[in-house]
């Protein structure tokens, strides 16, 4: 009788407590690095990883970057050739056209002067404190009844916990994106493995055959944590995120079970039937759990998983979602035992 | 050669291989659950008003309890108000604008907000400057940009399957080999996916017209526009791909940003000339189903631009089908490709927090991440891009060169260059020109990382500029050099910590470069320690050009060293 055959469950059940041995925890750790190494020599899946984290962080810096410039940028259109010494002489860019209100309308100026009448007008699409500026400058020239002083604004201390929504909402959405990886490798790499063969092959191994599921999860948690963890440091480093080891935590447990989830439907599936359905099926179900966690975050803090959509809303994970998490691992290798092994 | 009854065939055979028992009924499923809401439930504000308040009749007789609007609510000012606006203003010392003076009136405000501005205009007098505020000119998008991105999301695990599944299950070469051409293949397989996606597109869209959620439209037609030149760039993305895995993550990660990189174009366009946008590929038909692009001659466009793209791209794919990936393998260009994100990630995080420190008005100076902090991050990127790079493909280095560790002499170059390098001082600023402040920022924090000048400050900032520096000498000094060559990661180096005047850091990037060559890339990481450590202390001599020199002296004395300790190699000699 082999090591595999003493694992073979003899319950009506099917199921029986698996033996922990040190032979096993070996076999464990090999077949997880294993399976790391593969997915790390898959280009498609490397550039994967890498795009959340670099994605999320590039757009932010050419965002900011670009709202930056423009609305520091002082240029005014006007049709007024007497004001644009003044204007001019307050630092402002001033361009001189026939019909001023014609850029504001085509988006071409932020702000525009142009006379009607007996009155200057004074149009903006933005009453930031240059157009303030610019009404300043002409409300003396005009000699209006009223003036306007514009002061330097105070240094505000804006900090992380001032911006937590902003802050929140980039980091969930590359908590959210990793789920979303988590359930396309965990349902690829096990559709991949059983239609090349490998599953065949890996199952004749002399191991205990939930040492097969937990060295999926392993080499899941081992890829995509890291892989988080980095992607929510790179967008810290250039926003600071409040309470980042939340938004760790939550991501971290939510992409492990995505990955679970996309398993144990792949194995679910079985080998007859085709990869997009279970993917389908794996995608929505943990957007609809992530979802319920959004609409019930009191309730959904306590689910890994569940948990990401409830710090969506602001409320922070429970530590209670370690041990479920632990708990849905054991329940996924069980589960795989039963479909792929009985 | 495209005949029609075996593009049907092919569109058959895709789409039973899919669309059969209980998994049709999954995915059936699945588009219901997340595009009926899409369609059916309706956008707050387009909900029918409530009903309209009762009009009250007033009885004969009681004309003199309506004496109109009640006046509006007192704006908080600080300072003096004038009498004649006693009525309109009142006073509070938290209030952030101050008002002071009759004639003129001055009001102190950062922000003018319309109460004030209304309760100023009561002041008697000619009006001679009116302000005005106009909307920004643009239209939203309607409920049928969520349609046809959810309806492409869907796409997902089709598309993966539809050439890697074939390709990973080998049965692509049998296809290949039927009696029916690369295009009637490519084009069937194109066609099922793209009538599945648009009839349960169709489906959500119709009873969002039915519904009101959006009135029909020309939108109607963008939609299947949209989901076929969709369809199509999925297909040539995985062209390559002989993994599902790769195949899923490839249109999930690639698709949403070309569509939206292209939708952006074409409103770019739009500017210019809006029927020559719609005919941008993408983004055009996803302007039109998002109802933004409406016009006759721009659905004829995005119509146009479709058909022409749609089959380049197939003609394209089918072309490539006999092909292997080699463009994701871990080559030489693969090393590239992630020697680029590596530089990428550093600039970011090193550079990228400068971008707030000439923020709007000052007020978020205290979101800059100190760059101790960045430093660390830096240094992490760059060592999980190294160690990728090893678990890929560990490489010991072009065959032919031994690197020789731990001897006398690989200590005494070691120091030797370390020593020329600290004498040179901290990186010099050689800019040919000034730039904007910001970006003068972000320059000085990617020299300060790449030679940390006070890591001598506390732990936490000895520990970042450690770890910042081994990321540098992992991934530039052992990963890159191995794969693109010592030159090559040198020049690297030089524009991830000086991309403004690569020539400042040249010659002491060859000479880390060469002294990594030589004796292991161990012996560069303690050369550049011992660099950022006797800047730290303030021991360098060398300053511009003068350190530019000193500079060339280390490069020298690491390229010839080991020559002359070891010998010229025979390969070399006459």
């Amino acid at each position: 009788m082999t090591t595999a055959d003493s694992a073979i469950p003899s319950s009506s059940l099917g199921l029986r407590a698996p033996r922990i041995h040190p032979s096993n925890l070996r076999a464990l750790a090999g077949l997880s690095f294993a399976i790391v190494l593969r997915l790390l020599r898959e280009g498609l899946v490397v550039r994967a990883l890498a795009w959340p984290g670099l994605l999320t962080a590039l757009s932010m810096f050419i965002s900011a970057s670009i709202t930056i410039a423009w609305r520091s940028n002082p240029v005014i259109y006007v049709s007024e050739p007497g004001i644009v010494a003044p204007l001019e002489a307050d630092g402002f860019q001033v361009f001189l056209v026939d019909d001023a209100e014609k850029t504001l309308h085509d988006g071409r100026s932020e702000r525009a002067v142009w006379r009607e009448g007996e009155r200057l007008v004074l149009g903006a699409t933005w009453g930031g404190t240059l157009t303030f500026k610019a009404e300043s400058v002409l409300r003396d020239y005009t000699r209006e009844r009223w003036r306007l002083e514009v002061p330097q604004p105070p240094k505000r201390s804006r900090d992380s916990v001032e911006l937590r929504p902003v802050t929140g909402l980039l980091a969930g959405v590359v908590a959210l994106l990793f789920t979303l990886y988590g359930v396309v490798i965990g349902a690829g790499s096990l559709y991949r493995d059983r239609s090349s063969g490998v599953l065949e092959s890996d199952l004749a191994l002399a191991v205990p055959r939930w040492v097969h599921a937990a060295a999926r999860l392993a080499a899941l948690a081992a890829v995509l944590g890291p892989a988080l963890v980095v992607s929510l440091f790179i967008v810290d480093a250039l926003l600071p995120i409040h309470n980042l080891g939340q938004w760790m935590f939550s991501g971290f447990f939510a992409a492990l079970l995505g990955g679970a989830l996309g398993v144990v439907l792949m194995a679910r599936a079985g080998a007859s039937r085709g990869f997009s359905a279970p993917l389908s099926q794996a995608l929505a179900i943990s957007m609809g759990l992530m979802s319920i966690g959004f609409l019930q975050p009191q309730l959904g803090h306590y689910l890994p998983l569940v948990s990401l959509g409830s710090s969506f809303k602001g409320v922070p994970p429970s530590p209670l979602i370690l041990p479920l998490a632990f708990v849905a691992a054991i329940a996924v290798s069980a589960y795989f035992h039963r479909r792929e092994c009985v | 050669m495209l005949r029609a009854g075996r593009l049907l065939a092919v569109a058959r055979y895709e789409a039973r291989s899919h669309m059969t028992g209980r998994q049709a009924l999954r995915l059936l499923g699945v588009a219901a659950a997340l595009l009926l809401p899409a369609g059916l439930i309706p956008t707050p504000r387009l909900r029918p008003p409530q009903q309209l308040a009762p009009v009250v009749e007033v009885a004969p007789g009681s004309e003199g309890e309506f004496v109109g609007p009640p006046p509006p609510p007192k704006v908080r000012v600080r300072g003096e108000i004038p009498p004649l606006l006693a009525s309109r203003f009142e006073l509070s010392e938290r209030a952030p604008a101050e008002i002071h003076g009759v004639d003129p009136v001055l009001l102190s405000a950062p922000e003018v907000t319309n109460e004030m501005r209304a309760a100023l205009e009561t002041l008697d007098g000619p009006v001679r400057l009116e302000y005005r505020g106009y909307l920004i000119p643009g239209r939203l998008p309607g409920r049928s940009l969520l349609i046809a991105i959810l309806a492409i999301s869907l796409l997902t695990g089709p598309l993966a399957d539809a050439l890697p599944g074939e390709r990973a299950r080998r049965t692509l070469e049998v296809l290949l080999t039927a009696g029916i051409s690369r295009g009637e293949l490519i084009g069937g397989k194109w066609l099922a996916w793209t009538l599945s996606a648009s009839v349960t597109a169709g489906v959500a869209a119709m009873l969002a017209c039915w519904r009101g959620v959006q009135p029909a439209g020309w939108w109607l037609a963008g939609l299947p526009l949209f989901i076929a030149s969709a369809v199509a760039f999925g297909l040539w993305l995985v062209r390559l791909v002989d993994d599902v895995v790769g195949g899923s993550a490839a249109p999930m990660r690639v698709l949403p940003v070309a569509a939206g990189s292209m939708a952006a174009l074409a409103r770019a366009i739009a500017e210019v000339s809006p029927v020559a946008a719609a005919a941008v590929p993408l983004g055009g038909p996803l302007l039109v189903a998002a109802d933004l692009f409406s016009s006759g001659p721009q659905l004829l466009a995005a119509g146009a631009g479709t058909v022409v793209f749609v089959v380049a791209i197939l003609t394209r794919t089918g072309r490539d089908l006999d092909r292997f990936d080699t463009v994701s393998s871990p080559t030489r260009w693969g090393a590239l490709g992630l020697s680029g994100v590596a530089v990428l990630l550093w600039w970011l995080t090193v550079a990228g927090p400068g971008i707030w420190g000439g923020g709007i008005a000052g007020a978020s100076s205290n979101l800059v991440t100190p760059l101790p902090r960045s430093m660390m991050v830096g240094g992490i990127a760059l060592l999980a891009c190294a160690v990728i790079a090893i678990a890929r493909e560990a490489q010991r280095g072009p065959a032919g060169e031994s690197v020789e560790v731990a001897s006398t002499a690989a200590l005494f170059v070691t120091f030797a260059v370390a020593a020329l390098l600290a004498a040179s001082g901290p990186l010099p600023v050689l800019d040919l020109a000034p730039a904007r402040p910001v970006i003068d920022t972000m320059a000085d924090r990617l020299r300060e990382a790449g030679v940390p000048s006070a890591m001598r400050s506390s732990a936490a900032t000895m520990f970042a500029a450690l770890v910042s520096i081994a990321g540098q000498a992992v991934l530039f000094r052992h990963v890159v050099a191995t794969r693109l060559g010592a030159t090559a990661a040198s020049l690297l180096w030089c524009a991830a910590v000086s991309p403004l005047s690569p020539w400042s850091a040249l010659p002491a990037s060859l000479a880390l470069g060469f002294l990594a060559q030589s004796y292991g890339w161990t012996s560069a990481l303690v050369a550049q320690f011992l660099w950022a450590a006797a800047v730290s202390a303030g021991d360098g001599i060398g300053d511009g050009v003068f350190s530019l020199g000193i500079q060339m002296i280390a490069a020298a004395i690491a390229w010839g060293a080991p020559r002359l300790v070891r010998g010229v190699p025979m390969r070399h000699q006459l």
